[in-house]
């Protein structure tokens, strides 16, 4: 369940019997959340893992002829499968981390932890790479912000430890990123200067209006790059280093039996 | 403090945007100086960012299809291909066709049944399209306009159940929200319109005035003292308790509005009710539809797990062929086995 970080919290003076159930997390519950089909209509990421699994896997396994097929089924399988569903959020999270560390711009947001995350590493809140339209919200100025240019800033500072107003604002280029070049680094006080100037903060205002504008294609830019990172990675782990390492394997073996088999024959 | 003026808040406003919606700009209000990276390399930027944003829309079934084509199938039907070809001084073709047969029917499968299913499902309860928490919060605003229905006979009306449902909708996300009660009223009045009016539409025209509610969904969102989160979301109370919340896009709500109207506001409405008892009843009767659609829903996900497994088991007898495995070919090969099946 996903909460609108801004939005008041509506108060509910009368608690109506309501027919619908609440949700306390049960096992019926949990049953629940795994038995579901996205609104496009594929299954959830669990599911679709467990169903590969138990009838991909189990399948290929059952039916397969002899154990060679077997063992290049599991090192080729098993893998591919986990990572076809989990590598491009998963290295893309990672890229993206890296990316905002180094350039200052925010791309990632709060995220519902996954089973691993949840049980294993115990975690309870883990950040996911921000889909466009979230990043359009964040980078585009509204002139109907009724908080203003400052609200709007101090939402992007508000993101994350290594944001950085000063870096975000400068992608625009020309002139304004030459006003603020000499403002200092820190968020609270670059933002206190901007303000000041009652000039620079309207040309800053009319410039990210722009469904266009720059600071929104650098942040959209930064989001591809993690994007491009995780499918170029899969591809190359699913698509040539798995099966190329399974037939090496696999000649492997063979040729130490035959060597072996020579050693006894030789005796 | 920014001040807004009147006329910016009203239903123009929304308009005058730039780059918020796909209608025209009535009053021209555009930022000339519109900026884009302008050179090749800003262009290959937006070209890819564009891709990208393509796919990120179509969601998780061409993202899958990608990795699965681009790592499976083709480079894997070329390995197979080219697996002992200087051993056998041709092209593997039986290798190949095995990879090609499985590759290509296993990945697809695995996504296009479960959307069949679903959009079986849909078809016969359009109310099992939305997410389980939509349904409920949807539910649950629904007995509050019960508990405060006077007559019967209201209950027949769906046009006013479905007006009641939407202004009860805009006052469970924006009810206790910091903006003025006149403007307030302003904007519940053009949301539940939106709402009201999509319900008649289909294909493109739905399409835009999904756009249009979208884009007063964040007007809204904006006139909040803290900049909101993301702009076009909107909360929706599920139930009592104080995490029994859940949130949507408005073009997503706006659909859901629709199927929820149609598949339970709607069958509400054709039911006859006694004079006295009748909120019981009526909320009795949606409560059952509620459970109803819910048990559907995680009916067609297990039936989609079941078809798809079924038919995972029965594709290996499409693609294999008779003979040794691929496998057992090659690794006879590499021991020097002097009868090898071509």
């Amino acid at each position: 369940m996903k909460i609108n970080n801004a939005t008041p919290t509506p108060i509910v003076n009368n608690p109506i019997q309501s027919t619908a159930k609440t949700t306390k997390p049960s096992f019926k519950g949990k049953v629940a959340d795994f038995l579901t089909l996205s609104r496009a209509g594929t299954m959830s990421r669990n599911l679709f893992i467990a169903n590969a699994f138990t009838f991909l896997l189990g399948s290929r396994l059952i039916t397969s002829r002899d154990k060679d097929e077997k063992r290049e089924i599991l090192i080729r399988d098993v893998p591919t499968i986990v990572i076809a569903v989990m590598g491009v959020p998963v290295i893309g999270e990672i890229v993206a981390k890296i990316v905002q560390k180094k350039t200052g711009f925010a791309i990632m947001k709060d995220g519902e932890p996954g089973l691993i995350a949840k049980h294993i590493f115990q975690k309870t809140k883990v950040k996911e790479v921000a889909d466009y339209g979230q990043l359009k919200s964040w980078y585009k100025y509204d002139e109907n912000l009724t908080s203003g240019f400052k609200g709007f800033s101090e939402r992007l500072a508000g993101l994350g430890d290594k944001v950085s107003l000063k870096k975000i604002y400068s992608a625009l280029g020309g002139d304004i990123a030459e006003k603020l070049k000499p403002l200092k680094d820190n968020n609270d006080e670059f933002l206190k200067e901007v303000l000041k100037d009652k000039n620079l903060t309207k040309s800053l205002e009319k410039a990210l209006t722009d469904g266009k504008n720059k600071v929104l294609k650098q942040a959209e830019f930064l989001k591809t790059t993690t994007k491009i990172a995780g499918f170029g990675l899969t591809l190359a782990i699913i698509g040539v280093l798995i099966p190329k390492l399974n037939i090496f394997i696999t000649e492997t073996i063979h040729k130490n039996k035959k060597a072996e088999k020579e050693q006894t024959e030789k005796v | 403090m920014k001040v807004t003026s009147v006329p910016k808040l009203n239903y123009d406003s929304a308009h005058n945007k730039t780059g918020l919606n796909t209608m025209p700009n009535l009053t021209g209000k555009v930022a000339k100086d519109s900026v884009s990276f302008g050179s090749v390399a800003g262009a290959l930027k937006d070209g890819t960012s564009g891709i990208f944003k393509w796919i990120e829309k179509k969601g998780f079934f061409v993202e899958f299809l990608i990795v699965d084509t681009l790592s499976m199938i083709v480079p894997r039907i070329w390995i197979g291909l080219n697996r002992d070809k200087d051993k056998i001084g041709h092209y593997n073709y039986k290798a190949g066709a095995e990879e090609a047969g499985r590759e290509c029917l296993s990945g697809p499968s695995m996504n296009l049944i479960p959307m069949g299913i679903l959009a079986l499902a849909s078809m016969a309860k359009p109310s099992s399209h939305m997410g389980r928490e939509t349904i409920k919060g949807l539910t649950y605003n629904m007995d509050k306009i019960l508990e405060k229905t006077k007559t019967s006979e209201i209950l027949s009306k769906q046009d006013q159940l479905d007006r009641q449902l939407a202004d009860a909708l805009f006052d469970d996300a924006f009810g206790s929200s910091s903006i003025n009660k006149s403007q307030l009223a302003k904007l519940k009045d053009k949301f539940s319109n939106l709402l009201i009016e999509a319900k008649g539409l289909k294909g493109k025209d739905f399409d835009n005035k999904a756009k249009e509610f979208n884009a007063h969904i964040e007007l809204i969102n904006n006139q909040n003292k803290k900049a909101p989160f993301r702009a076009d979301l909107i909360d929706l109370t599920t139930g009592v308790g104080k995490e029994d919340k859940t949130t949507l896009k408005g073009i997503e709500l706006i659909k859901d509005f629709k199927n929820y109207s149609k598949d339970i506001v709607e069958k509400l409405s054709k039911q006859n009710f006694n004079k006295t008892g009748f909120v019981e009843d009526a909320k009795k009767f949606i409560s059952k539809l509620t459970t109803n659609r819910l048990n559907l829903k995680t009916a067609s996900a297990l039936a989609a797990f079941v078809a798809v497994g079924s038919f995972l088991l029965y594709l290996p007898k499409l693609y294999q062929q008779g003979g040794l495995s691929p496998a057992q070919e090659s690794a006879m090969r590499a021991e020097g086995g002097a009868n090898e099946n071509k």
